[in-house]
């Protein structure tokens, strides 16, 4: 059984609380929900819609056929060739004709709780779950309750939907997943600049700050952002800065920072549909060369792409426990669907990744802020400690002083470039690849495409999915093995030119010929990967 | 003179500059403020790009020797990390006024607590002599051959502008009155910004013999007037006329890091409850 809602209507409209509410609700009725937003960048009008697809097994993404519809601005006929024979369509026009409450019709958000009640009511779910739902997420919940009452009363019973054994079905975001995974990891400052579609981390971070002891602050910009985050760093403050595509072009010259004055940095980076301005509500995979690369001269650095919000959890914590012991940037790479799509997980788990610093304890007359060692790590120290903790931006000496000189230059370039190699046997034991299902035949993506490619498996037997989670340090030869033993090989990419792709040939010397790739602002829906798949076979 | 923040990096800026007079006063300041209690590992530097940066080098303390232009966010998110640090940046007029003034004026607005030196020469001096956006018109400078077409605009009007608590301009030709306005200035709650006016002795030494006619002090001038600072700021527009020096502004505003409840994240021992987070996704 897997079946989907289509929520659609003008932004302003409440589709978003709707869907997510109906998503509470069914997770708490023991399925398995996925919910993609799909929403223009205008605060007020134009048409929007959420998908909510749901399962008694796991699902992973969004379906386009639809077995309801809340229709909140009738113009979901532009939806019609998705919607399954005999799909139950609710909006006020039905409404009007089955004589349903004109005071509940004429509030703004009232009649989506009508509707929604009058959806859940004709599945025979409890009652109890809908309420119980929309407490948790409304303060004010009178109105809400009674509107949904009323239509929870009126719904004519249609398909019966068993509540299945609630084991405790975990429903949450990307952004949920790195905000959470951030202060599990000891976060201690947050900055950024709203953008979307990074903006929910400040915005999540925001609503935790007080009761889990953070700094969660929006600065003047990106460029203020990231260098306030690097003085915070040195300073001592487990730091985490997040934006989109262009806020992170703005940040490139102080990654470099972070890559010269080995100051720790986790960068959030969720991807919009580019280039420039772009598609700002969509979603794309453009930005991993940018990531991998981003920044002036030559340094080492750490790229996780999770997959799902669980990942999300676990890359957070490996990017803030890579860039503290290795002192270097960190970059968590999302994107728009992972981000705001809500995901339904059995159970959650934190990495056993106890938070540190990695700071000296006490940093004596010969502590050296960049001393030379044998794995290129110099221990770390912060102010306070000592007067003689130095970051600089310049090439310096083991003291941190200014130098021009050539074997010290060569010497430090030496030691960053050193702890690339400790960090490379570190992501061993974190799976920098993921392998999914069984086959000869091999599909390689990487990032928010997890979780439709698993769900397309199912279709495509003598298929296995290989999800590459760390683009730096690269897995390497894991890549090259797989990629050696598969009869067929097929790139799957939310862009345009296949950048995975061409990270691959650029470590391990493969070309893949067949690619998939969709660059529209749109995720994939698993029918339409299946059948590009199949066409390729 | 020798003093505990001397370093053994060899001093490059040019023979004779006055860089010099203001980082011995800098180091007299410093010690001072050492002696009156300060624990000196609580003191850290930031350094802009360009002779000014120079200061890093030159400054055996904490230190981060930071972006062109971005000295200011890096000092403030250093006092975001712990606010018992007490940081002193070093800027010249092309980090503070051209390519880093959007953080000047949003660090005068948020009012961090940390003091700003701009030492502000009228020239890009390191990348051999350029006009800066407080050139006076009719500079010729190796990319306006012709001469400067573009008037100055006055910084620190903007600083008032944008609410900045305290506002100086300090001559190092005048050491003594410059090391009691620094030392006023680190000890203000708040930011602090000090123009150090001096003259470029390499590219714009006629401005030697001009800053000690030109210069007088605003002795008496009350110091929490508002409109009057603007009467004294606005006095002088980077071209002609004399060049007032002294505490412009000084009023107290509650710090960024009071208003945000920073405190010191390391000193901080953290309980982390996973299971409480877990919870927030049921």
């Amino acid at each position: 059984m897997r079946k989907s809602v289509l929520i659609c209507g003008q932004a302003g409209q409440g589709i978003n609380f709707t869907a997510t509410l109906l998503g509470r609700v069914l997770s708490s009725a023991g399925y398995y929900v996925f919910i993609y937003r799909d929403y223009g960048s205008l605060i007020r009008g134009g048409h929007n819609f959420n998908i909510v697809t749901f399962s008694d097994s796991p699902v992973h993404s969004h379906d386009n056929k639809f077995e309801a519809v809340i229709d909140l601005d009738q113009k979901a006929d532009q939806h019609r060739s998705n919607l399954v024979k005999g799909a139950l369509v609710l909006n006020k026009e039905k409404a009007s004709q089955e004589n349903w409450p004109e005071d509940i019709l004429e509030s703004k958000y009232q009649v989506n709780n009508f509707l929604l009640g009058f959806l859940v009511g004709g599945w025979g779910l409890p009652r109890k779950l809908l309420i119980q739902s929309t407490k948790r997420e409304l303060k004010e919940w009178t109105q809400a309750v009674k509107a949904m009452n009323w239509g929870y009363e009126q719904a004519s019973p249609r398909e019966e939907l068993p509540v299945r054994s609630v084991a405790g079905h975990y429903f949450l975001t990307g952004t949920n997943g790195v905000s959470s995974g951030a202060i599990a990891s000891g976060l201690d400052v947050y900055l950024s600049y709203p953008m979307t579609p990074a903006t929910g981390v400040l915005v999540e971070l925001a609503r935790q700050a007080k009761t889990r002891k953070i700094l969660a602050a929006q600065l003047e910009d990106e460029v203020g952002v990231i260098n306030s985050a690097l003085g915070a760093s040195y300073g001592g403050a487990m730091t985490m800065v997040g934006t989109s595509g262009g806020g992170f072009a703005l940040m490139t010259e102080a990654i470099s920072l972070a890559g010269m004055a080995e100051i720790p940095l986790v960068i959030y980076l969720s991807q919009r549909t580019g280039p420039s301005t772009g598609v700002p509500t969509y979603t794309a995979q453009g930005d991993l060369t940018f990531a991998r690369f981003a920044g002036h001269g030559e340094f080492p650095r750490v790229v996780v792409a999770p997959g799902n919000p669980q990942e999300a959890i676990d890359r957070t914590m490996e990017a803030f426990y890579l860039a503290y012991r290795y002192r270097l940037p960190a970059i968590i790479l999302s994107d728009k669907h992972l981000s705001e799509s809500y995901y339904t997980f059995d159970n959650l788990s934190y990495p056993r990744i106890r938070p540190d610093r990695f700071v000296v304890n006490r940093p004596g007359r010969d502590y050296q802020s960049y001393a030379l060692t044998a794995n290129g790590i110099s221990p770390r120290a912060v102010p306070g400690q000592a007067t003689w903790v130095r970051a600089n931006s310049y090439e310096h000496d083991q003291l941190g002083f200014t130098t021009e000189e050539a074997s010290m230059i060569q010497k430090m370039n030496e030691k960053r470039l050193r702890k690339e190699k400790a960090l490379g046997q570190m992501v061993q034991k974190w799976q920098p690849v993921r392998s999914w299902g069984r086959g000869r035949n091999l599909i390689i993506g990487w990032g928010s495409t997890q979780g439709v490619i698993r769900d397309s498996l199912s279709e495509l037997p003598g298929y296995r999915f290989l999800q590459v989670s760390y683009l730096a340090p690269f897995p390497r030869d894991e890549v090259q093995q797989a990629i050696k033993r598969a009869e067929k090989v097929i790139l799957v990419e939310n862009n345009a030119t296949g950048l995975l792709g061409q990270l691959i040939a650029m470590e391990t010397g493969h070309l893949i010929k067949d690619k998939i790739l969709k660059f529209d602002g749109r995720p994939f829906a698993a029918d339409e990967l299946v059948d590009r798949i199949k066409k390729i076979s | 003179m020798s003093s505990d923040f001397d370093t053994s990096q060899v001093n490059t800026w040019c023979p004779g500059c006055l860089n010099n007079v203001v980082l011995r006063s800098v180091k007299k300041t410093l010690t001072a403020l050492v002696e009156s209690g300060v624990n000196k590992r609580n003191l850290v530097v930031v350094a802009d790009i360009g002779c000014a940066g120079k200061f890093y080098d030159y400054l055996n303390v904490n230190g981060f020797y930071a972006l062109h232009g971005r000295a200011l966010p890096t000092a403030f998110g250093i006092k975001m990390a712990n606010p018992e640090l007490k940081v002193l940046a070093f800027l010249g007029d092309g980090g503070a006024y051209a390519e880093g003034l959007n953080h000047l004026v949003h660090l005068a607005r948020l009012n961090p607590d940390l003091t700003a030196l701009v030492l502000n020469n009228r020239i890009f001096a390191l990348t051999i002599g350029q006009v800066t956006p407080v050139t006076e018109k009719g500079y010729r400078g190796s990319t306006t051959p012709e001469g400067s077409v573009d008037s100055p605009y006055n910084p620190l009007s903007v600083a008032l502008s944008a609410q900045a608590s305290f506002i100086a301009r300090v001559s190092p030709l005048d050491p003594a009155s410059m090391e009691a306005v620094i030392t006023k200035a680190i000890n203000h709650k708040g930011f602090s910004l000090v123009e150090v006016i001096q003259p470029c002795i390499t590219f714009r030494l006629s401005d030697l013999q001009r800053l000690k006619e030109k210069c007088y002090s605003v002795a008496g001038h009350q110091e929490g007037d508002y409109l009057k600072a603007r009467e004294v700021i606005e006095s002088w527009n980077y071209e002609n006329g004399r060049i007032p020096l002294g505490i412009f502004y000084r009023v107290n505003r509650p710090t960024w890091e009071e208003r945000h409840q920073v405190r010191n994240w390391f000193r901080l021992k953290r309980r982390i409850d996973k299971s409480a987070l877990k919870k927030e996704w049921r």
